[in-house]
């Protein structure tokens, strides 16, 4: 094939490419993971500050900082945005960069196909919030349960909202084929399954979790369009519909969704404690068939969403054993983590302190699940601050954790610069305060009756004042935590200390190249022996192939995908906005016109 | 075991928030049978919790701390793994589960049991943003605040108009969607007298937080008084004026003895007959005082967002030019202010 | 030499991990995906097939089933004509790689026809998208399927026009081996829906 790349030549030792126009274009994994990275900062600034503006609401009763029509629309787009634009193009930053690295590849599969992804992803993460703009932001709550997104309850917001999760679906599903493809292969020689590091291994299963849980919620969503605007039936039981036809397409998505959100973060920590601690990792094989465990369980018990939506007792029965069943596997990779530390030599950085705090927290939420697993408590928990606190532990204490420990882990990689420690402390003890300050309380108000969903409370009326007072205070440590670690990426990319290939004494290819790496990854694509290649290297025998490799080839830069993402937006904004036949049709073309392009384009 | 448990809870909730142990909504302080069965279980699932965090987390803390590095140039020993280990802590959690699923499986099913014949049977209508109660055996209809007998079981038969709800009064039972036209069910035996509170705990469109429930349960002998008199008609008649001011209520609201009776699902706001009889107005808002009934005759949106209800002194939208929160019949109520004052003044009488 | 430096995108299976052309793969991959698609929307029918109202046609009013067997068959014929064309290509023919290209897009149109044919007769007796449940769930599953034989149509098209430019020739072999797993696809897809919404209906 190669004798088709035409005009485009790969020069390894040409500087890389400059300006905005070279990172639109850009088909590197390592560029497009940068992309997805920031992109996912900036929406986790907004979905903070859309905390921030709920708990001050919620600070002292009777609160009047919004209304409540706009406090509506915050809970639900702090959800939205958390869940869809921060947690996961979070992770999709790591898999990005990290993936071709680590199994010894110069890009994923599908470089252009990468690039699509993201621009679908941030048009999704843009047609979301641009609600904001027109004052109409989705205001269903994250999981928009029909009716309520049925004609006649809601505004064009929740238009939006479907259009732009459906963006978010595209992106994703096309992500998803592109890495499951790499990952199977594209490995190193000698790469078996086997020896591929775990967070390559937890990418594949969400990879898998993706690819199948998506099309059911896009289901939910296209009938819930259908019903919005031209008056289907599916959803409205007097035209005999039935809404808990949604809430079963949702959470066929949602609970698989739930696993897509942590599972990175347990890859990371995977990656992250063997190396602080100078072994490997403790019952590799356990981890990952654990992890493989919990994504095919993940399919299996949607409805523990639903216990109180009235299924029937045989039903809540079923769904609550399948769902306690998910705690072994769960319990044997906290057990591995601990193994894995058990008679080693800790190394302590923020890195590696987060993963361990990662273990700490994820604990807690992991607990109460087991309490919401058995539906006559869960009747009493369902939709109160408890399951708050629980969600909260998992998501921000597992899979933003997770996601701390990674950035401060692979930070020098990417950027070529380490992190400052100093700050990296700050950093973690206030997030450590602020969150356990914040979440911790909310196991009480949820106890005390406290509904999730509410923008006010009767003063005098409920005992839950000093309670919340005390999470608001939580949320803004959390703020300024957030602050500081903004601050220190910022300031480290211009000031911080070099970095050299391998700061951590790391285990994993990614680590056998430049930080940050050539575009071509390796000059010669290595050849692995075991799960330690790195080690094996360092410590044992084993030697990693030495000079360049001739007449590599990579893909050229494209503007393709972005056209047709841009075709793609016209296109629906044009339906959306109807009557605008012309900018649909305009869309339509570009996208016919762009797939062409792509097609031909010689790579 | 409940003392140990409640007092170690009230100290942690003293400690995190410097407050006492809520005693109006709170999930964990049952006054039922069937709270009482979720509270047990509840528990039990504590305690399992409760050890199975501070063990592990103890083990990691002494983990990180024994096994910290401490500037040692040789790497520790190269250790895989464990298959004894593994198969121990697969095996071991599977066995708690299996106590946990037992309890739980027993409980589903003795909550979610047939109703017992002697149940009092009510049906209850969610609608954006209160309830309605209809006593099946009396035809009783009343808005917002249920009585019930205490020691008698009660079986709610639930529906939603619009959106789906979702009844919970925490102390008296877990919560239930109710969903759109779809029937659901909760039953439960109150303990003893008193006033119960709630919410509705599935959003449901701009006043989800105020959409609140009141149950007041009575003695037997109380409840039958209570009863009788609800189904009543109106204490008092109005006089000629107020009753032509009233007419433009009458297509969503019923007043029995001077109003046709509505269809019951088509009617969206509440039975005025006896209004005066409860403690609380717009499910659980405000206390009951003639001035709240005031301020809600002038404008109920500032009460209660998007509320359907005109106001005698702003005109809303209608449902032709905002169909999301336009108001489907009058946009503005006919009052004059001296009549509004006659109108709530007679509401305020209908004990 | 590694596999990986010349294959950016994977065309033949030579060199890789699991020995299977990347492209192929990745379809087989996205397909898994498009079963869960379809599966959600017929579990869709299947749940509302229950309380479907009165007043609307029902199924044994309007269902043409000779007429919808022929579509069904002149489909599973574009399967065929499709197996010809990849194996053409195979062969390195290019004459008859166009021919059966053509000949599979065409068999799609009369497919489309067809159903196009049928979505009007239906909507004149009164089956519309919103007339109830069976409306409503018959329309988005049927046109989704619909959507889906017309992108393989513009695909199939979109081929054989790159093969009468010259810029498809026996290399590129893999591309029209993919077009056909998708166009297979689609038409098993359609066979499980024939059976289910067309002749479980009439099994009494």
């Amino acid at each position: 094939m190669s004798a088709e790349a035409g005009a485009w030549h790969y020069d390894p030792d040409a500087p890389p490419p400059k300006g905005i126009w070279s990172w639109i274009t850009t088909v590197d994994h390592k560029r497009i993971g940068i992309l997805y990275g920031v992109s996912a900062l900036v929406f986790f600034l907004i979905g903070g500050l859309e905390a921030l503006l709920i708990r001050t609401q919620l600070a002292v009763p009777d609160g009047t900082v919004v209304s409540l029509e706009t406090y509506n629309q915050l809970f639900t787009m702090h959800g939205t945005t958390m869940v869809f634009l921060v947690v996961m193009p979070g992770a999709a930053a790591f898999f990005n960069y990290m993936i071709p690295l680590q199994i010894g590849a110069r890009d994923v599969a599908f470089p252009r196909l990468n690039s699509f992804s993201y621009w679908s992803f941030l048009a999704g993460g843009l047609i979301l919030n641009f609600g904001w703009l027109i004052g109409s932001a989705p205001a269903m709550s994250w999981v928009g349960y029909a009716p309520i997104t049925t004609a006649g309850y809601t505004d064009v917001g929740t238009d939006l909202w479907i259009v732009g999760l459906t963006f978010l679906a595209v992106a994703s599903t096309a992500a998803s084929v592109n890495f499951i493809v790499t990952i199977l292969n594209f490995r190193a020689p000698g790469m078996t399954m086997m020896r591929m590091p775990v967070f390559t291994w937890m990418t594949l299963v969400v990879q898998f979790l993706l690819l199948l849980s998506f099309p059911p919620v896009v289901i939910g969503l296209v009938l819930t369009l259908f019903d919005r605007n031209f008056g289907t039936a599916f959803y409205n039981v007097v035209a005999g519909g039935d809404p808990e036809l949604y809430q079963h397409l949702f959470w066929l998505f949602g609970h698989p969704e739930v696993y897509v959100l942590i599972l990175p973060s347990m890859g990371i920590v995977s990656e992250i404690l063997p190396v602080a601690a100078r072994k490997p990792l403790f019952g590799a094989a356990f981890v990952i068939f654990s992890g493989v465990l919990i994504g095919f369980l993940g399919f299996g018990v949607w409805a523990h969403h639903m216990f109180t939506a009235g299924m029937g007792a045989v039903a809540d029965a079923a769904f609550s054993v399948t769902t306690m069943l998910i705690a072994v596997p769960t319990g044997v990779k906290i057990f591995n983590w601990i193994g894995t530390i058990w008679g080693g030599q800790y190394k302590f950085n923020t890195a590696s302190i987060f993963a361990a705090a990662f273990i700490f927290e994820f604990t807690i939420g992991g607990v109460t699940g087991i309490m919401h697993a058995s539906p006559p408590v869960d009747l009493q928990q369902h939709d109160t601050y408890f399951i708050v606190a629980h969600f909260h532990y998992v998501l921000f204490g597992g899979a933003i954790f997770g996601l701390f420990a990674g950035v401060y882990y692979w930070y020098p990689k990417m950027s070529g610069k380490m992190l400052s420690e100093k700050l990296g402390m700050w950093h973690f003890w206030t997030t450590m305060i602020g969150m356990n300050l914040t979440f911790f309380p909310m196991h009480f108000l949820g106890l005390q009756g406290m509904p999730r969903r509410i923008a006010t409370y009767k003063g005098g009326a409920y005992d839950w004042a000093n309670t919340n007072l005390a999470v608001t205070v939580g949320a803004f440590i959390l703020g300024i935590s957030t602050i500081i670690f903004v601050y220190n990426m910022i300031v480290s990319a211009k000031n911080g200390e070099d970095a050299s290939m391998d700061p951590w004494d790391g285990s994993t290819l990614e680590w056998a190249t430049q930080s940050p790496p050539l575009i071509h990854n390796f000059d010669q694509i290595p050849e692995v022996n075991s799960e330690v290649p790195l080690w094996d290297v360092k410590y044992g025998q084993w030697k990693l192939p030495e000079g360049r490799e001739e007449n590599m080839h990579m893909p050229p830069p494209s503007y393709w995908p972005i056209l047709l993402g841009i075709g793609a937006v016209l296109a629906v904004t044009g339906i959306m906005a109807f009557p605008m036949p012309f900018i649909t049709i305009a869309g339509v073309l570009l996208v016919i016109f762009s797939i062409i392009g792509w097609v031909v384009e010689p790579v | 075991m409940n003392m140990i448990r409640r007092c170690s809870l009230l100290v942690l909730v003293w400690l995190v928030s410097a407050c006492g142990y809520d005693n109006r909504q709170s999930g964990v302080d049952p006054m039922s049978d069937t709270t009482r069965m979720s509270d047990d279980l509840y528990n039990f699932i504590l305690w399992i919790d409760v050890v199975m965090a501070i063990g592990v987390t103890v083990a990691l803390c002494y983990a990180l701390w024994k096994f910290r590095y401490r500037g040692e140039s040789d790497r520790p020993k190269q250790v895989h793994g464990h298959l004894v280990a593994e198969v121990s802590w697969t095996i071991a959690p599977v066995f708690i589960l299996v106590a946990v699923m037992v309890p739980t499986v027993q409980t589903i099913f003795a909550q979610q049991s047939a109703p017992p014949a002697d149940a009092l049977h009510i049906q209850v209508i969610g609608k954006q943003w209160w309830w309605e109660y209809e006593y099946k055996d009396s035809g009783v209809v009343v808005g917002n605040e249920l009585h019930v007998p205490a020691g008698q079981p009660v079986f709610l038969d639930m529906i939603s108009t619009d959106v789906i709800h979702a009844w919970w009064a925490p102390k008296l039972t877990g919560k239930r969607d109710v969903n759109s036209w779809q029937r659901t069910y909760l039953q439960f035996t109150a303990d003893k007298p008193g006033t119960y509170w709630g919410q509705c705990v599935e959003y449901c469109g701009d006043s989800h937080s105020l959409m609140r429930i009141k149950v007041v349960v009575d003695t037997p002998e109380d409840f039958k008084k209570w009863l009788a008199h609800q189904k009543s008609d109106v204490v008092v008649q109005p006089t000629p004026e107020v009753k032509g001011a009233l007419a433009q209520c009458f297509t969503c609201h019923s007043m029995r003895g001077v109003s046709d009776v509505i269809m019951r699902t088509q009617r969206s706001g509440p039975d005025l007959t006896h209004i005066a009889s409860r403690t609380a107005l717009f499910s659980d808002l405000r206390d009951f005082s003639v001035e709240h009934l005031k301020d809600w005759l002038r404008d109920p949106r500032s009460m209660k967002p998007g509320v359907r209800m005109p106001g005698a002194a702003v005109k809303y939208p209608s449902i032709a030019e905002d169909p999301v929160r336009g108001v489907p019949g009058l946009q503005q109520l006919n009052l004059t202010d001296d009549l509004l004052e006659k109108v709530a003044d007679y509401l305020a009488a209908l004990k | 030499m590694s596999a990986h430096g010349d294959l950016p995108i994977g065309h033949s299976g030579e060199g890789t991990s699991l020995g299977v052309p990347t492209l192929k793969l990745a379809w087989w991959t996205f397909l898994s995906s498009e079963c869960m698609f379809f599966g959600s929307l017929l579990a869709t029918y299947f749940s509302l097939k229950k309380n479907r109202i009165t007043g609307e046609p029902t199924p044994q009013d309007i269902f043409a089933i000779d007429m919808t067997s022929i579509s069904t068959f002149v489909l599973l014929a574009s399967s065929y004509l499709m197996v010809l064309a990849v194996e053409a290509i195979a062969n390195g023919d290019m004459r008859k790689t166009k021919l059966w290209l053509a000949g599979t897009a065409f068999f799609g149109l009369i497919f489309i026809g067809f159903q196009a044919y049928e979505f009007t007769e239906f909507y004149g007796l009164g089956l519309t998208l919103t007339s109830g449940t069976f409306g409503s769930t018959f329309f988005t599953l049927t046109g989704f399927h619909g959507f889906h034989v017309c992108i393989g149509i513009v695909w199939l098209l979109g081929l054989f026009s790159l093969a009468v430019t010259g810029w498809l020739d026996e290399k590129r072999a893999l591309t029209v081996e993919v077009a056909g797993l998708y166009w297979h696809f689609v038409d098993i897809v359609w066979i499980v829906i024939f059976t289910i919404v067309y002749l479980v209906e009439f099994v009494q």
